[in-house]
């Protein structure tokens, strides 16, 4: 996993990456609009993953709201942005 | 290896409302007094049974205490309620002639409100730190995925099947000529079987076994060796697991050389549940490790159970395996190996050296008696 410098801004295509390496998936395959159940790394075991990643690498804890409505790429994204941490486009 | 994933926990604990400090306090043996939540739970899982869910889990569980004396049957508290639950058959594995304690895992389920929130992975992560030896095989594609990723996998079972009895799978296809059209199949299916021939040698006698006994410990005994891995099959274990068994019928069957017991075969035919193909079942079997065995004992043996699983009405027959020395049985009772069909069987041990031998040291003894689906 290729993980972010510091508190570095991610650009949208990289945050998208990033989002498809915590998730073990094809980044072909992922994209703003790309659906939880759409990717078979997004189990619960992937969502535990992802929690644990947004934690490591941009100090990202998630509360418990955030967890149960993540239900797409674009949810994670309003995560990073949200947290200042994706550029503004 | 696979990745230690223990340091997730603390998140599974938060998606769930606990903290890290008492999410091990949740997950623990169940008593007596759980019975209740545990069939609300397990009512909520799974809405259609087709067994006796209460007697099956006095059976399975709360009659049959692991070694230590707790009931292998661990369930997960939240706000006073039973939410996930997770089976254990303990079991000894005989590992290059080594005696070596495992778990098989089984019965993994989460209340329904609370999937995808992390519960199954987390009573798993949790057992990893309870149990150095987690057995595993997947139900279905969701716990295969789950499963693939938290154990490693160590063999495929694959699937023999033969046909010996046509009505029930030509019946619904073609109506009112349906009895001519099977009863021509059934004679071509016996003449074909007729060409096998696996009858036994004078000094074998084939018989059904109303119990075990201490002669198929012996035979255990016997068959396990370096190279090998197999969960140890003794009277006491096979007793419980196909006698005692109140889900389903099973019949077993003994091959007796010169008066030893040198191979047994187990079968079911289950017809309690969905089975609309009469679909019988080669569960499980031993032969003697002995080079002339399988065909002077395990061939007759199965034809004669074949026999008499004919004489109950079934139609097709599988058998799943891996590793189980049933070749030449199988291909002498006109037993096709499909391929393609397989299904995965999963291990997870803490200690790296066992992890290496059990996933890729090979030797697998695996039939039908390993997986948790009846």
């Amino acid at each position: 996993m290729r993980r972010p410098n510091g508190d570095q801004l991610l650009r949208l295509e990289d945050a998208v990456e990033w989002i498809a390496d915590a998730l073990a998936t094809d980044p072909s395959l992922v994209s703003p609009a790309t659906q939880r159940s759409d990717l078979k790394g997004w189990d619960s075991l992937g969502q535990l993953i992802l929690m644990s990643a947004l934690d490591q690498d941009f100090g990202i804890k998630l509360t418990e709201d955030e967890v149960g409505s993540m239900a797409s790429v674009q949810d994670i994204l309003d995560v990073l942005k949200r947290h200042g941490r994706l550029r503004a486009s | 290896m696979v990745q230690p994933f223990e340091r997730l926990i603390p998140y599974a604990a938060q998606t769930l409302g606990l903290s890290p400090a008492t999410v091990d306090e949740a997950f623990r043996p169940a008593t007596p007094s759980d019975l209740a939540g545990i069939i609300a739970l397990r009512r909520a899982v799974l809405p259609e049974m087709w067994w006796k869910d209460e007697a099956v889990l006095q059976w399975r569980y709360f009659g049959r205490p692991s070694p230590d004396g707790s009931t292998p049957y661990w369930v997960f508290r939240k706000d006073g309620a039973i939410v996930g639950a997770c089976g254990l058959e303990p079991v000894t594995l005989s590992v290059d002639h080594t005696e070596v304690a495992a778990v098989r895992t089984l019965d993994i389920m989460v209340r329904p409100d609370l999937e995808g929130r992390g519960l199954g992975p987390l009573m798993n992560l949790l057992l990893f730190k309870h149990f150095p030896i987690l057995l595993v095989t997947g139900s279905n594609d969701a716990s295969h995925k789950l499963i693939s990723r938290l154990f490693q996998h160590a063999a495929d079972l694959v699937f023999w099947k033969t046909l010996i009895g046509s009505h029930h799978i030509i019946d619904a296809s073609t109506g009112p000529v349906s009895r001519l059209i099977t009863s021509a199949a059934d004679a071509l299916l016996s003449i074909a079987r007729s060409r096998h021939n696996v009858s036994p040698q004078p000094e074998v006698s084939l018989r059904e076994l109303s119990r075990f006994d201490e002669d198929v410990t012996s035979l255990m005994i016997r068959c396990e060796r370096a190279g090998r891995v197999h969960v140890r099959r003794t009277a006491e274990y096979l007793n419980w697991r196909f006698f005692d068994n109140p889900r389903c019928r099973y019949r077993a069957y003994g091959a007796f050389d010169r008066g030893q017991l040198n191979a047994y075969v187990v079968t079911r035919l289950n017809l309690v549940r969905p089975n609309p193909r009469r679909e019988g079942e080669i569960v499980d079997w031993l032969v003697d490790p002995e080079p002339e065995a399988a065909q002077r004992s395990l061939a007759p043996l199965l034809a004669f159970a074949l026999g008499d699983l004919k004489k109950t009405g079934a139609g097709l027959i599988t058998c799943a395996e891996h590793g189980a020395d049933v070749t030449h049985a199988a291909e002498a009772n006109g037993f096709v190996l499909r391929d393609a069909q397989r299904i995965p069987f999963f291990v997870r041990a803490s200690s790296p050296g066992m992890h290496a031998r059990l996933t890729k040291g090979g030797g697998w003894f695996l039939t039908r008696a390993d997986l948790d689906v009846e």
